[in-house]
Formats: C-alpha cells, structure tokens, sequence
C-alpha cells in the first residue's frame, strides 16, 4: 500500500517518507506538502524505487 | 520510486502560523495586523522607531504576541514580519531567544504540524497522528485506492 509517512520532531525538523511506491509517481505525491512546508533538501532515493510492480528488483546503476 | 527528503520549514501561511502560535502561547494571545503594528520592548519602546541598525529594531509586524502574553517572562514582544516574497521573518530578541528556548522549537513542530495537516486534506489524504515519546509527531497520510 502507498503512504506518505511525515516525521515532525521537537526541534521542528521535517521528514517525508513515501512508502511502497513503484511507479514513479512519489515526487509528484509529496511536493505539494514540500511546497508547503518550505524548503526540500536532497531526495534519497530507497530501495524499493528500483522495484517493477512485481517486486522484481532492477539494477540501480551509477 | 520511493524516497524520503527533509525540508527546512519556512514560515509562509500565515493561518497556519497564527494556529501554532496558539497552539503554544493560548489562545486569544496572538495578534494581527493587517498593515503591520509596532512591536515594544522591555521599557515600552517602540521598536520601529529605532534606527534599522540598531540591534532591537523591529519593523511594523503582521503577526504578533505582546510580552504579557507569552506567559514565559519575555521581555519585549515577539513579531512576524510579511516578507515581499511571502514569507515570515521573525523579530525577537537575543534575550527573549534564551527566554523561550523551550517555546520555539515548539513552534516550529506546531507550524510544521499544521501547514502539513492541512495540505494533506487539501490533497485528499485522510491524516492518522501520534506523538513518540521523544516528542516527535508521526502524521501517515493514505489515499483510499491511492
């Protein structure tokens, strides 16, 4: 299932964490709350966005 | 693909500003200014009369709380200004920085906490909360069929 995790600690530090996307369309389904928040930093990338629907693992490269 | 990113939280909605700064001052205690109003110090200065280099100037600000209403002993009144680019800056003192050492951070969340709430629901994602025991609040977002 797809979610969208957002950890907000006590300092006010913000992270976002899109969960179970395989599809490409995580960047699309968290800039708008990134937009609205402030400013991004650097998106790392997980694991399971190299996955193809049927959690068949594809080779990242460089 | 999946990822995660961090994001350095600006103040920009003012609604959502305002709801923080009750959340931890109270309600009641927060004031706006259309136009921007003068922020005092400690001896009931006006400090948009200050010449802007000094130190405790502070421009006319939009978003407001008055000393009396920080409830944490600060010394002067705590502003937030309307930037041309829309944002917030904030206007408060040294001594007031350490004062509210404790209330800041907490706004911050609280700001965080609110602008990301509602840009959720705008998006249509049903918002489920909880807090850890560090203080760290934890909003998972899901979309029905999503």
């Amino acid at each position: 299932m797809k979610k969208i995790e957002i950890k907000i600690d006590a300092a006010g530090e913000v992270k976002i964490e899109a969960i179970g996307y395989t599809d490409g369309s995580c960047l699309a389904a968290t800039k708008a709350i990134e937009d609205a928040l402030g400013v991004a930093g650097e998106r790392v990338r997980k694991a399971e966005a190299y996955q193809v629907g049927t959690g068949e693992k594809v080779k990242a490269g460089k | 693909m999946s990822h995660y990113v961090a994001v350095k939280t600006v103040f920009k909605d003012q609604a959502a500003l305002v709801q923080a700064l009750e959340d931890v001052f109270g309600q009641g205690k927060v004031e706006i200014s259309t136009d921007g109003a003068a922020l005092f110090g400690y001896q009931g200065d006006n400090r948009s009369l200050l010449p802007a280099s000094n130190g405790h100037y502070a421009p006319p600000c939009h978003v407001i709380v008055r000393q009396q209403n920080t409830g944490v002993g600060a010394s002067n009144d705590l502003g937030w200004c309307r930037q041309a680019d829309g944002t917030f800056r904030s206007y408060i003192s040294a001594y007031d920085n350490g004062a509210l050492r404790n209330s800041l951070p907490q706004l911050a969340q609280r700001y965080a906490r609110a602008v990301a709430v509602k840009q959720a629901k705008l998006s249509g994602y049903t918002v489920t909360e909880e807090k850890a025991k560090d203080g760290t609040i934890k909003l998972s977002l899901s979309k029905w069929g999503g």
